[in-house]
């Protein structure tokens, strides 16, 4: 008995096995990636379905989503407050995961993009706030925009040096690095504030000057020029070429004759410098304030210092692609806050139930790059019986 | 008469296996007889160990079937494996270092019974007994050597019962001696009625050790024969499918003068111990220094503090005389960007060819601009002058790539090792130093490897080259230094020495050692 089952065990194929694919081929990574979409839209749709009990259409919920990221079409009004909000966040979220890549390329887990930008924004705002009126305006906005590219690259470059020359960990340097900015802030919050239920905005002489109706259009453009620069910092110098080395490997650098801890003390202060730029930017012509580091809204990064790393990754770090990560992911928060307006049982929590899936499908996707799943005759067999001309058959 | 005799082992039937677009087996039809030493021959990327890894649960055979005993299975994992009486012992030892060696061995065996390391000590004993080993059941696996790892990782398959044993490139690893007490311990077990088989692409050992021989060629099978009608030059045939003049080109030095004195240099890693112990040799131009030593005997240390990789201790010294000056040149204390700049031309073949070497995700071009990128003014890299010699190098030692621009970790070892060699040569060195240049690489491209070093040495280069393979050592150096646990144990002439001369050099030390502590 025991041995006939054995054989019969024996003559099994195992149920699926994961088998390695070549170099995936331009048409196939298209295919991949529209496929993770349209898994994440079905599995979404699915959802929406439950939830809202089948009472909710997924063209009524996708138009919700629309409205609430580019407005309600038709409506004038509507459109432009949306798409300037959309397109400032966007922006912003696309400074940050600029900023972020250089260190990422080389191999160095920067995830204290948040501390980076609360304190490049902090030092900005001890300016708009303490030396208001002490200065010419474009003197002002000089020492405001210095400051904070400073303060960026400082908290940067702190990590570092410790990393470069005592090998700490990065990740949790970075992301304990995060805290103490947000407390600094926290604490020049609360003395400024006194005994005021909230912080007023600073001297308006400080703000940085309108265009196009908003102040904050200068950083929707400087944030999108740097995400083009640094695509080119990347790829055609001779900076963006060592990073790309130590990222591969430390010890061929090392070989190479590059000063591994120059580069990276150098990149880390280019990725603070513009982490706290943004903030600065941010504090400068958005916020023109500064919030407490636990409240949800006006914060100086909406939580955007974590966002960025996906986004990063994401878009493969090609920082001319997180463009349009960037409005993926404005698209997904935005949407679904519009929906759970619209419709309560998404009220809590459903956004990011929705956003999880959307980022689940398309990393999850990427597995199949390189991967394919070999399922046993006895699958295949009802495969081939469904589909009679068998086309997927191709050994 | 004697055939009917014979029972199968193992079959394989019409075994297919791709990766992607690599095809690694196609329709190999395998057979082992119990009580045989089989050799699995064939050069690197012919499929040996993928072979074998399907018979081991790795792999999962695409097509074919496989029969243990008349009997047809599905190996599925390596617990099925076992079950079947197959056990593997690969090359990279999959043992808990921090542990005893009966523990190792009594790790996931899932006996009934209560658990009883003295139990499974004494039936390590009585293996060791019947079969020749040697082998302390209390010695931690950290303090022990390379041959007794692996001889605990055979005792721990025999110990789960498997009477077919796969041995992946067993003598990679091990002195001439080792190897020749390795192969006893085979034949001991072959008389006692076990199946054995022995990846490998060294031809001596195939003839000395093997009862027959299957050869496989680009993932087919080439062919087997009985070892006793074979040579060296009819296996090289079926391995390589075409004549192959086996022999390594060596002229003679001409004018050596020295050009690279190293003195008293001592090395220590982290942990403050002495990886180079005083360590004092002159390489001379057009000469090869050929260096020998078990792995991890400070080959690596000692390549890499030449190139200024290592911080050497106070006292060391490395001078440089550069071609036609006496005005000599000290490498100590300075960086590898330093020392070139002190125009000093020092080409180095590392070990690592992706973690060291090269950058697997780069293509051709960027891998040349490691050395060139910084030339110009401004911030561009540039490009141009790599681009250039990357396609020269494409071109004259026929690197094999769907372009100049393929990430090179795509690339087979062969190629990679021709852009790295083709690199390091084109920058016109006066020093020359290799490890393990051929490691991995087929028949022809070694022998292409070699004439092209030969090459750099008839220039007046001087060359070092490190290399675990002891007949090339002998055929292709012209001095051979011997390196054991950090130290010279005798620099001899390539020669006149013999192979037991040198194996005896890179381990007495050790026996020493023994004696004196």
């Amino acid at each position: 008995m025991a041995k006939a089952k054995k054989h019969e065990d024996a003559n099994r194929e195992p149920f699926v096995r994961i088998v390695k694919k070549g170099t995936p081929s331009r048409k196939r990574s298209v295919a991949v990636r529209a496929g993770s979409l349209l898994a994440a839209l079905l599995i979404c749709s699915a959802y929406i379905l439950i939830v809202g009990k089948g009472e909710i259409s997924i063209g009524e919920a996708l138009s919700q989503m629309w409205n609430g990221t580019f407005g309600i079409p038709g409506n004038e009004r509507s459109m432009r407050i949306m798409m300037w909000d959309t397109a400032i966040y966007a922006a912003k979220l696309l400074c940050i995961s600029v900023a972020l890549t250089p260190a990422f390329k080389m191999k160095f887990w920067n995830i204290g993009a948040e501390g980076q930008v609360v304190i490049g924004g902090l030092a900005t705002a001890i300016i708009m706030h303490d030396y208001a009126g002490s200065m010419s305006k474009p003197m002002m906005l000089v020492v405001m925009i210095t400051v904070c590219i400073i303060a960026g690259a400082v908290w940067g470059i702190i990590p570092a040096v410790f990393k470069a020359y005592f090998g700490t960990n990065e990740t949790l340097f970075t992301l304990m690095m995060n805290y103490v900015a947000m407390k600094i802030m926290d604490y020049f919050y609360n003395m400024w504030k006194g005994k005021l239920s909230a912080l007023p905005t600073f001297d308006k002489e400080t703000w940085f000057p309108s265009l196009l109706d908003h102040s904050y259009t200068w950083n929707i453009i400087i944030f999108v020029a740097l995400a083009f620069i640094m695509y080119f910092y990347l790829k055609k110098t001779k900076h963006g070429y060592e990073i790309s080395v130590i990222g591969d490997s430390a010890n061929t650098a090392r070989y190479a004759g590059i000063n591994v801890k120059k580069v990276i003390i150098r990149t880390m202060a280019i990725s603070g410098a513009i982490c706290g730029l943004c903030g600065g930017l941010t504090v400068a012509a958005q916020n023109h304030s500064i919030a407490y580091s636990a409240e949800a809204v006006h914060t100086v990064t909406n939580g955007y210092g974590f966002t960025a790393i996906i986004v990063a990754w994401l878009a493969n770090f090609n920082t001319i692609g997180m463009i349009f990560i960037s409005l993926l992911i404005l698209f997904l928060e935005k949407g679904t806050g519009q929906l759970g307006n619209s419709f309560p049982e998404f009220s809590v929590g459903a956004g990011n139930v929705m956003i999880g899936i959307v980022l689940f499908c398309i990393i999850g996707g990427a597995f199949f790059l390189n991967y394919r799943l070999v399922f046993c005759d006895a699958v295949k067999n009802i495969f081939r019986k469904k589909s009679a001309k068998g086309g997927a058959q191709n050994a | 008469m004697e055939q009917k005799q014979k029972q199968i082992a193992v079959e394989m039937r019409n075994i297919t296996k791709t990766f992607g677009s690599v095809v690694a087996n196609k329709d190999v039809d395998f057979i082992t007889y119990k009580g045989e030493i089989l050799s699995l021959l064939g050069e690197n990327g012919s499929g040996k160990t993928t072979l074998m890894n399907m018979l081991s649960g790795i792999y999962f055979p695409d097509k074919g079937e496989i029969l243990i005993k008349g009997e047809q299975v599905s190996i599925r994992s390596p617990k099925d494996a076992f079950e079947n009486g197959i056990g593997m012992i690969h090359q990279h030892f999959k043992l808990v270092d921090i542990f005893t060696a009966v523990e190792n061995v009594a790790l996931a065996m899932n006996e009934k019974g209560k658990y009883s390391l003295k139990a499974v000590a004494a039936r390590i004993k009585d293996i060791c007994d019947k079969y020749g080993f040697d082998l302390d059941p209390e010695q931690k696996v950290y303090n022990m050597s390379v041959s007794q790892k692996q001889t605990l990782e055979i005792i721990k398959v025999l110990y789960r019962g498997a009477d077919i044993l796969i041995l992946d490139e067993p003598t990679a690893v091990l002195t001439p001696q080792e190897a020749e007490r390795l192969f006893k311990v085979i034949r001991n077990m072959r008389d006692d009625g076990k199946s054995i088989i022995i990846i490998t692409h060294k031809l001596n050992e195939v003839l000395s050790v093997s009862d027959r021989v299957t050869i496989l060629r680009k993932g087919e099978l080439a062919g087997t024969v009985e070892t006793k009608d074979a040579t060296e030059m009819s296996l090289t045939e079926m391995m390589v499918g075409q004549k192959v003049d086996l022999d390594i080109e060596r002229s003679e030095p001409v004018d050596p003068k020295p050009r690279l004195i190293v003195k008293n240099l001592t090395c220590k890693n982290a942990d403050g111990i002495s990886v180079l112990d005083n360590i004092s040799f002159t390489a001379n131009s057009g000469e090869v220094l050929g260096i020998a030593g078990i792995s991890g005997c400070g080959q690596k240390e000692l390549l890499e503090a030449i190139a200024g990789l290592q911080t050497a201790a106070p006292g060391s010294s490395i001078t440089y005389y550069p071609e036609g000056s006496t005005k000599a040149k000290e490498l100590i204390g300075k960086s590898p960007r330093k020392i070139r700049e002190l125009g000093v031309a020092l080409s180095f073949v590392p070990e690592d060819r992706l973690g060291m070497g090269l950058v697997g995700s780069m293509g051709m071009t960027e891998n040349m601009m490691l050395r060139y990128y910084k030339r110009g003014k401004g911030i561009f890299a540039d490009k141009k002058y790599s681009r250039k010699l990357a396609n020269e190098i494409k071109e004259e030692l026929e690197v094999v790539t769907p372009g100049i621009d393929t990430p090179i970790r795509n690339l087979s070892g062969g190629n990679v090792q021709k852009v790295l060699i083709g690199r390091e040569i084109a920058a016109t060195p006066s020093v020359l130093m290799t490890a393990y240049a051929v490691r991995g690489l087929d028949i022809n491209t070694s022998l292409t490897i070699y004439h092209l070093l030969d090459e750099q040495k008839k220039k007046g280069v001087a060359v070092i080259f490190v290399g675990e393979d002891l007949d090339v050592l002998l055929a292709f150096a012209d001095k051979i230094m011997v390196l054991c646990a950090g130290k010279v144990n005798g620099i001899v002439d390539a020669r006149t020495a013999t192979k037991a001369e040198i194996g005896l050099l890179m381990t007495n030390m050790r026996e020493e050692e023994t004696l004196n502590g």
